[in-house]
Order: C-alpha cells, then structure tokens, then sequence
C-alpha cells in the first residue's frame, strides 16, 4: 500500500485520475489530497458558509469518482475539476435562493456557520484582528449580494488566479461573456462596500 | 461619434490577462480617458481587498473532512441491500396511477385540462375566426427578444400566456439581487454572445 502510494505520488492529476477511473482508492486519495484546500476554499468563498463549503465540496470529490471516466483529458484536470466544483456551487445557491427572499442576507448566516472567518491566533494584535475581520466580514457580505456566476468568476480569479479564459471554461460561457461577469461583479461590489461605508459614516 | 470604453477588459487589463494587442489597445484608451484609468484604480483596489480576504479563509480539520468524504464515498459505492421496493412504495405508485387515470378521464370528458383552472370551456368567450385576440397589453416574452428560458428550470407557464404588463412593473420593486439572480436564471449575459458584433461594438475601442 505505502509502495502504491509512493508510486502514485509521482503521477500527474491527469494520470491519477485515469487511475480513479480504474477504481484506485490510493489514486483518488491522493487527488483528494492535492485538491482538498483548494476545493474548500473556493467553495467557501463562493457558498459563504463553512457546512456548506464543506458538503459540496466533498460532493465535487465524489462526482470526480463517479466521472472519472468521463474525463478524456483535452483539458487539464484542474480545469475540469473546478467545473464540477463550481456548477455545483452554483446548484446549491440556486436551491438556497428562496431562503434569501424570506430572511435578510445578515441573519440567513446565523448560528450555522458562524464564526466563518477567524483570522489565526497568531496573526496581529486584537484591534488589528477586529479591523481584519470586520473587513473581511463586510466583503463576505457584499459577495453574497452578487449571482452565483459572478461570484464565481470573481472568486476563481482572486482565489485561484485565473485568467478569463479559464474562468470561461469552467463556467461553460464564453471568455467575453466571463469578463461581463468580472466586471459586473467588481462593479456590484464597490457599489455595495461603498454603500456600506457610506452607512458606517 | 459616441466614444467607446472597454469597461469588460479593465480587470483583466489589471490583471495581466489580456494578450499583448488587447492591452495594447486598453492602455491607449487609459492614456486617453481620465473616467476609465480612475475606474481602473479603483477596481485594483476592490480586487486587492478581495485578494486579503480570500487569504484569510480559515481551514478545516483535514483528517475529519477526509474521513467524512470516505464514509460518503463509501456510502454511494456499497451495493444496495435490495432491490425490491417496500410495500409503501407499490402503495405510492398505485395511488399516482389512479391519479393519473382520474385526470385522464377528467381531461376526456370536461373538455381539457384549461377547465380545472378557469372554469367550463363555455364561460370564455369565443373568438372570432377574424378577430385578433389580443386584449391585454402585450409585452415581449423573453424568447421574442431571443432571450431564451430559463435554464435548467421549468416555468410552468402555458406558452400562450401572456407576461401582464401589472407583472412586469412588479419587477421595478424587485432588489437588485433578485433582478440579478433572474438575469442569471434566464441566461441573459449568455445570450450577449448571441447578439450581431454590430451592436457589440460599444465595447470596442476606437482604432
């Protein structure tokens, strides 16, 4: 097992998952492992709450499993992961939707998922923290007002660095219409920071 | 002649992901337009403080989550214990037989399944072979304007039925969320592609 294991260590995501399509399991953890933080943090940024983050991403992991047969490898790995990963996100905002309409969007994150994000012990002193947090809390706001697309694309450019031809294909549009996305999200943001900011005044 | 800006390019622009004529052709506009450069330093700023906040992402407890994603995994790849459906569930499909059944005559024998929304068949007035039909005030639907459905969703509207312009004006109401999440639902920034390059050239820059 741990010889397998070492073996697999030194194949590319592509191979692996050609592998998991053959039902390795030692293939598959080891994705699960390459993939695992990323895949929660972009779930996480798009969904918002940790629970949430957590389910569909292990979800993305199980479709990889199921599909991975599927995969012919004319895009990269990552590429065709972070579809899945995303569409599903976009699923579950979508069935979620009708929960933002009956609760305002500050009390729908309640007690589920709370506290989302606390910065490490280790970080800066605590007004520091509480400046961060605050901000950052404000942002996670501001991103829950956009649609799940645009909170995609945003996300998958701040978080994993992607160009919008990238973005493009894991969101199934084309690249001018994932720019549309972009910008529209960034646009919708300042909008609503400043709105915010102009509130705290 | 109305100047064009290239708004969609600003954050690739920013962030280095247009190729070298594209970013040619943005950074003359910026030299030019004082409105677009101030745009794109404040949307670097925006993505800057969405870049701290994605690195502030807290982690879970890798060996937990692992091990719930094997006990899912487990879960979906163990056989079914058996095939054979409960009695309740032979229960629940003979019901939705006679259901079906009993609409099926209804449907036969009232005249059609308008008459269990809208009253007997008799009460709506007939028309015309000649007379246009129109007497509420017609708004396009959104597959006149090449819109399209919505995706993945059914309406449950008959197809015939007419968007009342009471209807639309409701939407004036809506937040910009949910005016958001309908654009979203009815593909509208996907049928941009569709549109003729003619009437995209807003967003191309002057030669």
């Amino acid at each position: 097992m741990a010889a397998a294991r070492t073996v697999a260590l030194e194949l590319t995501d592509e191979e692996l998952c050609a592998r998991v399509a053959a039902r390795d399991r030692t293939a598959f953890d080891l994705l699960a492992e390459r993939y695992q933080a990323r895949a929660f943090k972009l779930a996480l940024s798009i969904l918002g709450g940790e629970a949430d983050a957590r389910d569909v991403s292990q979800e993305a992991f199980i479709r990889v499993y199921q599909s991975a047969g599927t995969f012919d490898g004319r895009a990269r790995f990552s590429t065709w992961f972070h579809r899945i990963l995303v569409n599903l996100c976009i699923d579950h905002q979508r069935r979620d939707r009708w929960w933002r309409r009956l609760v305002p969007i500050g009390e729908a994150r309640g007690d589920r998922d709370e506290p989302a994000f606390d910065p490490p012990s280790s970080q800066p002193g605590p007004d520091e923290t509480a400046i961060q947090r605050q901000s950052i809390l404000r942002l996670r706001e501001a991103l829950k007002r956009l649609s799940p697309k645009q909170r995609a694309a945003i996300v998958l450019q701040t978080d994993e660095d992607m160009s919008s031809r990238e973005i493009a294909v894991i969101l199934g549009c084309s690249e001018a219409t994932a720019r549309v996305h972009l910008h529209r999200a960034v646009v919708e943001l300042k909008r609503i920071l400043g709105k915010q900011t102009a509130g705290e005044k | 002649m109305k100047k064009s800006h290239p708004e969609a390019d600003l954050i690739p622009f920013i962030l280095g992901g247009l190729d070298d004529s594209e970013r040619a052709r943005v950074a003359t506009h910026l030299e030019d337009c004082a409105g677009c450069a101030e745009l794109a330093r404040s949307y670097a700023a925006t993505m800057d403080e969405l870049g701290a906040m994605v690195k502030s992402v807290p982690t879970p407890d890798w060996p937990v989550y692992r091990a719930e994603l094997n006990a899912r995994l487990s879960d979906i790849s163990r056989p079914r214990r058996s095939r054979i459906a409960p009695a309740y569930a032979w229960g629940s499909l003979a019901a939705a037989g006679l259901a079906l059944a009993s609409l099926t005559l209804i449907i036969v024998f009232h005249g059609g399944i308008a008459s269990l929304h809208y009253g007997p068949v008799a009460e709506i007035p007939a028309a015309d072979q000649n007379d246009q039909v129109p007497q509420v005030p017609q708004v396009p639907q959104l597959a006149e304007l090449g819109l399209g459905e919505p995706a993945g969703e059914a309406t449950g509207d008959t197809p015939d039925e007419p968007i009342a312009s009471a209807d639309i004006g409701l939407l004036r109401d809506y937040p910009v969320v949910d005016k958001l999440d309908m654009f979203e639902d009815y593909d509208v920034i996907e049928q941009l592609d569709k549109i003729a390059p003619s009437s995209q050239s807003a967003h191309e820059a002057p030669s």
